[in-house]
């Protein structure tokens, strides 16, 4: 049992050094065509010891050689580097989320090179990946990368990885950092809101000030399922393909509220990735829009900063099946 | 072409190279496969499936190829490189990847690998300097274009020219450190033994090397008077005891193990001989006839003899190196009868005199030509009834003056060489002029032997040394007269002399020194060299100055260590970097002051928590942090911002320490 437990707590000590070593200094492994190198080279120790041949022993040390040059410019490659995301400002839960992954080399001499980076999530699967061809000393790069996350709510970044396998493509070597990121996850965007299902969860009524759907034409967007017939631009959606309607003057300022149901799990959730989609729907077409989420009431605005205020709330509400 | 493709070509071809030097027939292979390699790279587009079906094909048919060869050719290591050569061009045909290329590289790897064991050739060492070079160049070039994104070119490689310099440099330092222990597992992993030398040969073994100039043997062979021997030498290699019709071989026996010879002679009454010998010859050592005792130098192999005197040392060696005393001796210099008794009972061993009494050396092959014995006959009879042993000999001696010697012997009738040689052709090399003495001598009752060994020698006035090829192998006989082994030579002389030429004496100094540094750099040179550096430091002066240089690498190492620091870590003199040593600072001292930040979080809500538990006090680190924010950013100017950053990196001064009462 005592013998258990100290062997536990050296497996613990190990991984510990391991991970600061990650940080600090960085790991090493041999790839694919490094590990058949690593056989030459021990084939030809072999040879080199038992024959006594000095010519083998010259192979032996421009192996080994270029083993040592390998690890030491790939330890160089990774030195003074400072990473970060540039994440896009909406994520939706499922959606994939184009960004860019940012490398800055803080050296004053060398660039650094073929560095892919990664950012990591709790374990040990990755979130998304970049590749850098090359950074300038004391300049930066950024290259584009890709983030899919599987559920609503807020979601931490943690640590993100480069790696490289430069010099020679012998050794892979990586270093990791610990950049700490928040961000708040949007539910799934869902179409197909209708009110048999929802009890009428979105309710349009007209402007205040009375004016209706018959003002003047200011634009043109693509239909969407629920537009009136009457609105369609015929002209135009017979040269395009596809049905496009008007925008007019009077539908901009409609107020939208967006209701969700009182609903739980799995409705709920499919209520909220509904309710998103008309809450990006309806801003996106000028409209003031609110939501009613439970108790919780927020009145028809337009802006950007209140239908991000709205998907917040959508996002951090409880309950539901993430 | 690309410049990823031109290097790992060059590489390739290197790899090539170093096969075909080493392995001397094979040059016309390794021509035929580089050609093959280049019109790939060439030519060779992207292979369509169809074709990479037949490249698999014929990648099969040349493994089983191989494979069968390994098993009927007793060359192995030549089937390896043909190998190497046909996956080289396999390679440049259909692999267009990096990761293909890194493969050929790997596959020039063993090219070299093979090279070495094949051969000691200098030549070698070029190309593996070339290899250096270029190698680590094309592998940075394949993980460039793998680095870069379809369509665009890859990064240039700029200052990472270098890397192949730094590796040789870096190799440099290996060799010499690298410690010479010698296993021994590999035995005969060496090069190819000289044919001629091993215990079983045939007629016409010998004479496959009489045109070949490759080096065998370096020697000082010095005389009582501590001249230099002048060539013509015979060192003597192997001794043959049984003849079986067609060619001799050595009796089985228990070589003794030789570990320390009775009396260690003194240089006056012997000829030295200083022997370099870069073959192993099968194991084969070569003494001057009448060898009294071989020492190896330094201990660095263990000696066996055997009945017949045969000195042999290990296989697995590349360069033998040994000291030899030996009798003055002039070849058919007979003794005298009146010595015989006294000589008969010195120095004679057990197992020869066993092999005399067994009649070893006497014994005659059951299906020999009855012309021959009628022959010895009436050589015997020529001498005289009562004509003394040493008549009878120079009597055979007399019997070949009439021959011929040639290097194109006519075809054996019936499958007797010997009888062809003696009855009908009359002419032959020194094989069968040998053999036919050594028989003849037999059949007279005369213990005889073959040896073969190395005859001539020539004389390089540079470097005062005799240097003996493969061509200068020969054979001879030696018999028992007058209780004695007495060297005879029934061979004429004709076909053996070389004029001396200039350019090659001086190769051959060069040579030397090559073999000196890079062949014979051993574990002993190791030794040798830590215990200069010992007395080095043992004396106070040496002491000093190896203390004084080491100091002085140190304090390069060291400045080097600090400059690239300096290089590598220090932020750049960027505006908006400025502003964020000025908040590095103003971190290091809010901690210095006992007050914990938050690492995790941003550096405004790291600096908003302290806010919230230090007060007020803390809020010049939070408008440095915006500072710094709005510099990096929002695009202002750095230069604008500096002073107020400098402002409040001196307010942050007030704060107190964590606990102490404000």
């Amino acid at each position: 049992m005592r013998a258990g437990s100290a062997w536990a707590a050296l497996r613990a000590r190990w991984a510990a050094q391991t991970a600061q070593w990650e940080r600090e200094r960085g790991l090493v492994r041999p790839t694919r065509e490094g590990g058949w190198y690593l056989a030459v080279l021990a084939g030809v120790l072999v040879a080199a010891v038992n024959t006594g041949n000095n010519l083998l022993y010259v192979v032996l040390a421009m192996l080994m050689a270029i083993m040592i040059v390998s690890n030491l410019l790939a330890e160089w490659n990774l030195r003074s580097l400072r990473l970060r995301r540039r994440l896009p400002p909406e994520l939706f839960a499922g959606a994939a989320a184009s960004g860019a992954l940012c490398v800055e080399n803080h050296r004053r001499w060398g660039r650094s090179f073929a560095l892919q980076i990664i950012d990591l999530d709790g374990g040990s699967g990755e979130l998304a990946r970049a590749v850098v061809p090359s950074v300038e000393p004391g300049g930066e790069a950024e290259a584009p990368a890709t983030w899919r996350f599987p559920q609503r709510g807020p979601a931490g970044l943690r640590r993100l990885r480069v790696e490289s396998r430069f010099p020679f493509g012998l050794l892979r070597r990586w270093r990791t950092f610990d950049v700490h990121e928040e961000v708040l996850v949007y539910p799934t965007l869902r179409r197909g809101l209708s009110p048999e299902r929802g009890g009428a969860p979105v309710g349009a009524r007209p402007d205040p000030q009375g004016r209706g759907g018959d003002g003047d034409l200011v634009g043109l967007r693509e239909y969407s399922p629920g537009d009136p017939l009457r609105d369609l631009h015929w002209l135009t959606s017979a040269r395009v393909g596809r049905p496009v309607v008007v925008i007019r003057e009077a539908l901009r300022r409609v107020e939208v509220i967006v209701r969700v149901p009182p609903v739980e799990g799995e409705a709920l959730e499919r209520a909220l990735g509904e309710a998103a989609m008309e809450i990006v729907r309806h801003t996106a077409e000028g409209h003031a829009v609110g939501l009613e989420l439970g108790a919780e009431r927020r009145p028809a605005r337009v802006g950007e900063r209140w239908r991000r205020a709205l998907l917040d709330a959508l996002a951090r509400s409880p309950g539901g099946a993430r | 072409m690309q410049r990823r493709s031109i290097a790992s070509t060059a590489v390739a071809a290197l790899g090539l190279a170093a096969v075909g030097v080493a392995s001397g027939p094979g040059l016309v292979v390794g021509g035929a496969a580089l050609l093959g390699l280049l019109s790939g790279r060439l030519w060779g587009g992207a292979p369509s499936p169809a074709a990479l079906r037949t490249w698999r094909l014929a990648n099969a048919a040349a493994l089983v190829m191989a494979l069968l060869l390994v098993f009927l050719v007793s060359d192995r290591l030549m089937v390896g490189a043909g190998l190497v050569g046909w996956l080289l061009v396999h390679r440049a045909w259909t692999g267009r990847t990096p990761s293909d290329d890194r493969i050929t590289l790997l596959l020039s790897t063993l090219g070299l690998l093979l090279a070495c064991i094949l051969s000691l050739d200098p030549l070698l060492l070029g190309i593996f300097f070339g290899f250096a070079v270029l190698a680590p160049l094309a592998l940075v070039q394949c993980l460039l274009d793998e680095a870069a994104p379809p369509g665009a070119p890859p990064p240039r490689v700029g200052a990472l020219w270098a890397v192949g310099p730094a590796v040789i440099v870096i190799a440099a330092g290996l060799f010499v450190v690298l410690p010479r222990v010698q296993g021994g597992i590999g035995a005969g992993l060496g090069p190819a033994a000289l044919p001629g030398f091993q215990p079983q040969v045939a007629l016409g073994d010998h004479a496959m090397s009489r045109f070949n100039p490759d080096e065998v043997l370096r020697v000082v062979l010095t005389d009582q008077d501590g001249a230099q021997v002048e060539p013509p030498v015979y060192m003597r290699g192997v001794a043959l005891d049984v003849f079986d019709g067609d060619g001799w071989r050595r009796e089985p026996q228990n070589p003794v193990k030789v570990a320390a010879w009775p009396e260690l002679p003194g240089t006056a009454r012997w000829w030295v001989g200083e022997v370099t010998q870069v073959n192993t010859a099968g194991g084969a050592l070569f003494t001057p006839p009448e060898m009294h005792a071989l020492v190896p130098q330094e201990g660095s192999f263990h000696l066996r003899m055997d009945m017949s005197r045969n000195a042999r040392g290990p296989t697995s060696l590349t360069v033998l190196r040994y000291t030899t005393y030996s009798v003055p001796y002039a070849p058919g210099a007979l003794p005298a009868e009146s010595a015989a008794i006294e000589a008969r009972e010195a120095g004679l061993g057990r197992l020869e005199k066993a092999g005399l009494r067994s009649g070893l050396w006497t014994e005659l092959p059951p299906g020999l030509d009855p012309r021959v014995a009628e022959l010895a006959e009436r050589l015997r009879a020529a001498a005289g009834p009562e004509a003394s042993e040493r008549a009878r000999v120079e009597a055979v001696l007399a019997h070949f003056a009439d021959f011929q010697y040639t290097l194109d012997p006519q075809p054996e009738h019936a499958g007797q060489p010997l009888s062809t040689f003696l009855f009908d052709a009359k002419s032959g090399h020194c094989e069968y002029f040998a053999t036919g003495l050594a028989v003849l001598l037999r059949a007279q009752g005369v213990p005889a032997r073959v040896v073969n060994g190395l005859y001539g020698g020539e004389l390089n006035p540079y470097g005062g040394f005799l240097v003996f090829r493969q061509q200068d192998a020969h054979s001879w006989v030696e018999a028992w007269v007058g209780g004695r082994w007495v060297l005879l030579d029934a061979t004429p002389e004709g076909g053996r002399s070389q004029e001396p030429d200039a350019l090659r004496q001086i190769g051959e100094l060069l040579l030397g020194s090559y073999r000196s540094i890079m062949l014979d750099y051993d574990l002993a040179a190791q030794l040798d060299g830590l215990g200069a550096l010992r007395d080095r430091l043992g004396d106070r002066r040496g002491l000093g100055a190896v203390g004084l240089g080491g100091a002085f690498v140190f304090g390069l190492g060291g400045l080097g260590r600090v400059g690239l620091r300096r290089l590598a870590g220090a932020a750049p003199r960027r505006p908006a970097d400025e502003l964020g040593r000025l908040h590095a600072q103003a971190e290091a001292l809010v901690r210095s002051r006992g007050w914990p930040l938050a690492a995790e979080l941003p550096a405004v809500a790291a600096a908003e928590r302290l806010v919230a538990e230090a007060g007020p006090l803390a809020e010049p680190l939070l408008a440095l942090a915006w500072l710094r924010y709005r510099a990096r950013l929002g695009g202002e100017p750095a230069a604008a911002l500096r002073a107020e950053a400098q402002d409040a990196l001196r307010a942050l001064r007030q704060l107190p320490r964590r606990g102490a009462d404000r």
